[in-house]
């Protein structure tokens, strides 16, 4: 080939050949070609050749007849779907059955696409140059243009418009549950998307970009349809009244619509039915489906049945993702619940004192009185509530897959109940008393462990921390005083759980009092050692005498101390002690204040009888009682009540009720009252019963109301007021630390960082800081700025 | 990539963090001259070793001409739009003159590779096929180099070496890259004996007068041939015999083979299994198609321009004669070949003496506008602008500017004229006038020489002159 580009003999280059477009030459190719595209529709294009006819095509393109070519062949497809095709069709509607016709419509319009193919191979020339030259659409879209216009929306969508109807009405018969040709709805329906009803970018007819036939036509019908058919049907089974019947039914219509979907309609249509049927279904009838008494949202809850609270669950997420009318609904439901704890606890109660009645008829003494009763309730109240809390917390999981926005729902639903009043803060100390006092005993470690977790779980609740704080300090001083506490490993694992709760501040001064009773007993072993020789009290009494003290912490504990306790007037055995034990702890710690709270202690004595002799455990005050006036050196054999006052000078209603103890109780009935009732007068003479009598040995002298006890309400007011005054003073100390380091502070920032320190014990109301802060400013810890009225100085 | 299509080999580059760039490029990034993107991490490298590393990496360094004949061979065994393998080896569907041509072994008709593994016959014929992945997974190497021997194919064995003897990842891609340069390099080699092979073996007849059986035959198994190319020459038609594997790269034969009409129907019925039975149709000779040119009808080509079309099409050679580029460039526009219609654009641009040529300027503009090559128009419109003291002269000059004017159907009154507008453009530029007119320092007073005067008032004048042109067809540009 080496002399294959060299110049060979002919060099001349010529243009090509310039070509003059006439009629005539146009009507002899075109005739061609025109045969050509008959053949092919007819389908019998294996004869034809392909180069013959694009060539034709080619030289009219060439000699710029590409427009007459370009009509011409539209004109000529147009001819054929008009008189062949739409007429066929027509027949075929006219005679066939709908499934043939849809058939037939379905093969003549495959048919189409592969003439057109066909066809459109042919004119690729044209196409290519013509076409895109002056921006028309391709061959191809020419011809589903007009099958769209001759066939389908010929005379004014008459085809059309009768395929619809055919395919809605195997929609709706399929709904039902006809089984029914599903790939000709698929074909027809991918037909009807397959024509589109703008070509060209710019719309000048209104209709969207993108838009076809089955968008344009179908697809409002359907959805016009599905919309009565979803209606219907939501109606029919809201009639039934019944919850359970109607989300099974709803579940099973939009499960199996979605599979219709997915097998004939495109992809667009899907999300919106999907809405409508959504809508329908649930949307507008969920809400008072789960209202139904007895077959709805409130039953599933309280038969905990997870598998319609699922479903229901499952439902609404379909239509908000963030459930509100499920929440609405939930929470009237927990609130329900709540206030039902109430009734319940009080039935169960009176459930088991009847069956204890039943099972001992005889020890009617054994009734409870009122006040047990409560704490009783308190306990019980409070475990009831823990159930709740765990039912609630296994449907959350099981049936609402854990869903953080109604675990929220239902918690806030619990605490604002919780914190509708103060009650709660007294029971869960009460809860956790009873349990340190007795229930704890015979359980193992991991059920205490998880008791006293699941009495953080309400602690979280309680939002006035403080109120919680005053009964658990009182709750366990009398625990710890009275010896009552079941173990001390327990007590102190709930002190470290409050602390991992809530820090450490929150503790200290429980902390504090467990110190002081672990001090004292060393201090009181220290001092018994010291008097085992001492001669004078050996000469009173000839026998031992030992003395356990508690050193209390005045602002640990929350005991006040009582002025009127200073008057009680010891027997000269318990005076030579306190005189001992006040210049052993002087030398031992001194410049303290030592205030002796004879109304907490007890006494041991041995008691003689002629028959038998007793070990007697009793109150301190019992012990005054019996050492004062009841000795082998008293003066009188009888005495008055308010002779027993004169010399004990115990304030009268401890005495009222000491005596009680030790005189109207039938096993401890160490003195003898006259009258015999029940009530201590001031006229009542007692003398020391000669007869008594006990199986036992050591006796335990139980002092009447001991122990820890609900609070009625004047108590429970007093608890308040003393809560409030102690508010009072965190938040002026509040304020007063924040001055102090900022020097000068606008209003509204000191009172959200008051809020802020503040809120871990509880939530003072501004207006309840503004009043601190007045009260401060009047006594000259603040003043407001001259410049501006709410601006704070700190005055130093 | 960001916002604004800075990959991050791009931005490593022309930051010239060189170390970034090398870390990137052994990890696989790719880097490509002929991309945006490639050519603007080369172009903006910061430092000449940065951009030494890239084009060191750069896939299309030496392939950029024959990617569409390598990739098209590629397509033929990876995934065909229509069959055209006429032979079984294995589970392989193959083109018998493909092999043939690339191996002395397929020539023979005792091929027996049965013993090899499907592995190792995979990656022969990905080699053969110019598939670029070279993947020496799974291959047992041994077996390999004996199967490279056995097929002559000395050129594999080497490769197969070359890949195997280097360390890092990088020096492998490295290594690849020079490889596949070679395989393609050597297949266009190959190809171009097999159409130096199907040239020589053409048979010439007075016009119009068909071939008998035995020509056919003989002339298809002469290539492993499945077509006979029909060309009118003057008075007489040449017959080639040609493979729709390769015709297929042009659009136009791609569609006649596809699309379901009686010209290459045959086809279908001699395939079975994925393989049409050639020896079939070799024996019943009356059904080989003859297919020939569209543009038969209006054009008369020459034997030159037939061998341009058909070495273009077997291996990507598109060096046009001046002579030839008018013809080739409206057979290549009738076949949809637009690689090969610009480069006949581009000869034919090159003409710069058209009294060697015996074709008028005139002739060429109208060539581009009816096959709408704006590059050419506007080579003319230069030509004109450098003589424009001939053109303007010239009576045809005028009926061009007519011509022009009508090619935008409904004229407006402010509408311009392509040709006119090309023609001032490149007046200016060969007067070097400065069409901002003046300096940006209004402070200095410009002192225009006496030369750029002269300049100045020689393109006012003709400039003017067209005015006149214009104005007498009664036209307003």
């Amino acid at each position: 080939m080496s002399n294959a580009w060299g110049v060979r003999g002919r060099t001349k280059i010529r243009p090509p050949k310039k070509i003059v477009s006439n009629e005539e030459d146009f009507e002899k190719l075109w005739v061609v070609i025109r045969n050509a595209i008959k053949e092919i529709q007819h389908k019998n294009a294996s004869k034809l050749s392909f180069e013959e006819l694009y060539r034709k095509a080619y030289n009219l393109v060439l000699r710029k007849q590409g427009k007459m070519l370009y009509d011409q062949v539209e004109l000529t497809i147009q001819e054929f779907l008009l008189q062949d095709t739409r007429k066929e069709l027509l027949e075929s509607l006219e005679t066939d059955d709908e499934r043939v016709f849809l058939l037939k419509l379905n093969s003549v319009w495959e048919d189409h696409l592969l003439s057109m193919r066909m066809i459109s191979d042919v004119l690729m020339y044209l196409d290519r140059v013509y076409a895109k030259e002056f921006h028309l659409p391709l061959i191809y879209d020419v011809g589903l243009t007009v099958f769209r216009d001759s066939v389908i929306k010929y005379n004014n969508n008459e085809i059309g418009m009768r395929v619809i109807n055919i395919i809605i009405d195997y929609i709706n018969k399929s709904r039902h549950g006809e089984i029914i040709d599903k790939f000709i709805i698929k074909a027809i329906i991918y037909m009807f998307s397959s024509l589109a009803e703008t070509i060209s970018m710019d719309s000048s007819d209104g209709v969207p970009y993108g838009e076809n036939y089955y968008l344009r036509y179908f697809e409002p019908v359907l959805l016009r349809q599905s919309h009565e058919y979803f209606e219907r049907q939501a109606n029919d089974l809201l009639i039934q009244q019944s919850g359970t019947i109607y989300i099974e039914n709803a579940m099973q219509l939009s499960q199996d619509e979605e599979a219709r979907i997915q097998l004939y309609l495109p992809d667009v249509t899907s999300p919106k039915l999907i809405e409508l049927m959504d809508n329908d279904l649930i949307t507008r009838n969920m809400e008072s489906i789960m209202k139904l008494e007895n077959d709805g949202l409130k039953s599933w809850v309280n038969d905990n049945n997870f598998k319609m609270l699922a479903s229901l669950y499952k439902l609404i997420t379909r239509v908000d993702t963030e459930l509100e009318m499920l929440k609405r609904q939930l929470r009237a439901i927990v609130l329900l619940n709540c206030e039902e704890l109430n009734t319940k606890t009080k039935e169960e109660l009176e459930l088991l004192q009847k069956q204890a009645e039943d099972q001992e008829p005889d020890k009617k003494t054994k009734k409870r009185n009122s006040k047990e009763n409560a704490t009783q309730f308190a306990v019980r109240w409070i475990q009831n509530f823990l159930d709740l809390k765990e039912k609630y917390d296994l449907i959350s999981k099981n049936a609402f897959d854990g869903n953080p926005g109604l675990v929220r729902e239902i918690e806030s639903s619990f605490a604002g109940f919780l914190n509708l009043d103060n009650k709660t803060a007294e029971y869960l100390s009460l809860y956790i008393d009873d349990g340190i006092k007795k229930s704890f005993k015979d359980k193992s470690q991991e059920e205490v462990e998880e008791l006293l977790d699941k009495s953080i779980i309400v602690f979280r609740f309680i939002k006035d921390k403080d109120v919680f704080e005053k009964y658990y300090k009182n709750h366990l001083a009398r625990r710890l005083l009275q010896q009552k506490t079941s173990s001390n490993d327990v007590e102190m694992n709930m002190i470290t759980k409050l602390k991992q709760e809530i820090g450490s501040s929150f503790t200290s001064k429980f902390e504090g009092m467990f110190k002081d009773i672990k001090i004292s007993q060393d201090l009181s072993s220290d001092f018994n050692v010291s008097i085992a020789g001492d001669e004078e009290i050996k000469r009173i009494n000839g026998r031992k005498l030992e003395l356990d003290t508690s050193i209390l912490t005045t602002s640990f504990w929350p005991m006040p101390i009582n002025k009127t306790l200073v008057e009680v007037q010891y027997p000269s055995e318990l005076e030579l002690l306190k005189l001992r034990f006040e210049s052993f702890y002087n030398t031992k710690y001194s410049g303290r204040n030592l205030t002796w709270a004879p109304n907490f202690g007890t006494v041991d004595i041995r008691m003689h009888y002629p028959k038998k002799s007793y070990e007697v455990n009793m109150s301190t005050y019992a012990a005054i009682i019996l050492l004062s006036c009841f000795n082998e050196s008293s003066e009188k054999q009888e005495y008055t009540f308010e002779e027993i006052y004169n010399i004990t000078r115990i304030p009268k209603p401890d005495l009222i009720r000491h005596l009680q103890s030790i005189s109207v109780a039938s096993r401890t009935r160490l003195l003898k009252k006259t009258p015999m009732s029940k009530d201590v007068n001031p006229e009542d003479v007692f003398s020391v019963n000669d007869q008594f009598k006990s199986p036992q040995t050591k006796i335990k002298v139980l002092t009447v109301s001991s122990g820890s006890k609900v609070e009625d309400d004047t108590q429970r007011s007093e608890t308040m007021d003393a809560i409030n005054k102690s508010r009072i003073l965190e938040t002026e100390a509040a304020v007063v630390r924040i001055m102090k380091a900022r020097r000068q502070s606008s209003h509204q920032e000191l009172v959200n960082e008051v809020i802020r320190q503040l809120i871990n014990r509880f939530k003072p109301q501004p207006s309840f800081i503004k009043q601190r802060i007045e009260e401060l400013i009047e006594k000259e810890y603040l003043a407001r700025s001259e410049d501006a009225r709410d601006v704070y100085h700190y005055l130093a | 990539m960001d916002e604004w299509d800075y990959s991050p080999l791009i931005l490593a580059s022309i930051c010239g963090h060189e170390n970034v760039v090398r870390l990137l490029l052994e990890k696989g990034s790719i880097v490509s001259r002929d991309t945006f993107e490639g050519s603007r991490a080369i172009y903006g490298a910061l430092t000449d070793s940065i951009r030494t590393l890239l084009l060191s990496y750069d896939i299309t360094k030496a392939v950029d001409v024959t990617q569409p004949f390598a990739s098209h061979i590629s397509a033929l065994f990876q995934k065909p739009r229509f069959t055209t393998a006429d032979l079984r080896i294995g589970e392989f569907c193959l083109n018998r003159f493909l092999l043939s041509s690339m191996s002395s072994y397929f020539q023979t008709t005792e091929i027996d590779l049965s013993k090899y593994s499907a592995r190792s016959l995979q990656f022969l014929f990905e080699y053969i096929y110019l598939v670029p992945s070279l993947d020496l997974n799974a291959v047992k190497l041994d077996e390999l180099r004996e199967l490279a021997q056995v097929t002559n194919l000395t050129y594999m064995q080497i490769a197969v070496d070359q890949i195997v003897s280097q360390k890092t990842a990088a020096d492998i891609n490295k290594a690849k890259n020079i490889i596949q340069h070679t395989m393609y390099e050597n297949a266009r080699q190959k190809l171009k004996s097999l159409v130096s092979k199907i040239i020589d073996h053409h048979i010439t007849k007075p016009l119009d007068i068909d071939l008998t059986n035995a020509d056919k035959q003989k002339l298809l198994r002469s290539c492993n041939a499945d077509l006979v190319f029909k060309v009118n020459i003057g008075s007489t038609s040449h017959y080639y015999p040609v493979h729709r594997a390769i015709l297929s790269r042009a659009e136009y034969y791609l569609t006649l083979f596809v699309s379901g009409f009686h010209d290459t129907a045959i086809f279908e019925d001699l395939e079975q299994d994925g393989v049409v039975d050639l020896e079939k149709l070799y024996m019943e000779p009356e059904l080989i198609p003859v297919i020939s040119l569209p543009s038969s009808d209006t054009l008369e080509v020459s034997q030159e321009t037939t061998e341009i079309l058909l070495q273009y099409l077997y291996f990507d050679e598109a060096s046009i004669p001046p002579e030839s580029a008018m013809d080739t460039l409206v057979i290549a526009d009738s076949l949809f070949l637009d690689r090969l219609k610009t480069m006949a654009a581009i000869s034919l641009s090159s003409i710069d003496d058209f009294s060697t040529v015996n074709i008028s300027v005139y002739d060429i503009l109208r060539a581009a506008w009816e096959f709408k090559v704006h590059r050419l128009e506007d080579r003319v419109a230069h030509i004109i602008a450098n003589q424009i003291e001939s053109f303007i002269k010239d009576p045809e000059f005028k009926e061009v500017i007519l011509e022009s004017s009508s090619r935008i159907s409904a004229r407006q009154e402010f509408d311009t004229i392509e040709l006119i507008d090309d023609i001032r453009f490149h007046l200016t530029k060969r007067y070097a006038i400065d069409q901002e007119g003046g300096t940006l320092d209004p402070t200095m007073t410009r002192v225009e020489s006496e030369e750029y005067l002269e300049r100045l008032q020689e393109y006012e004048h003709y400039i003017e002159e067209m005015d006149l042109i214009l104005q007498d067809l009664g036209l307003n540009a």
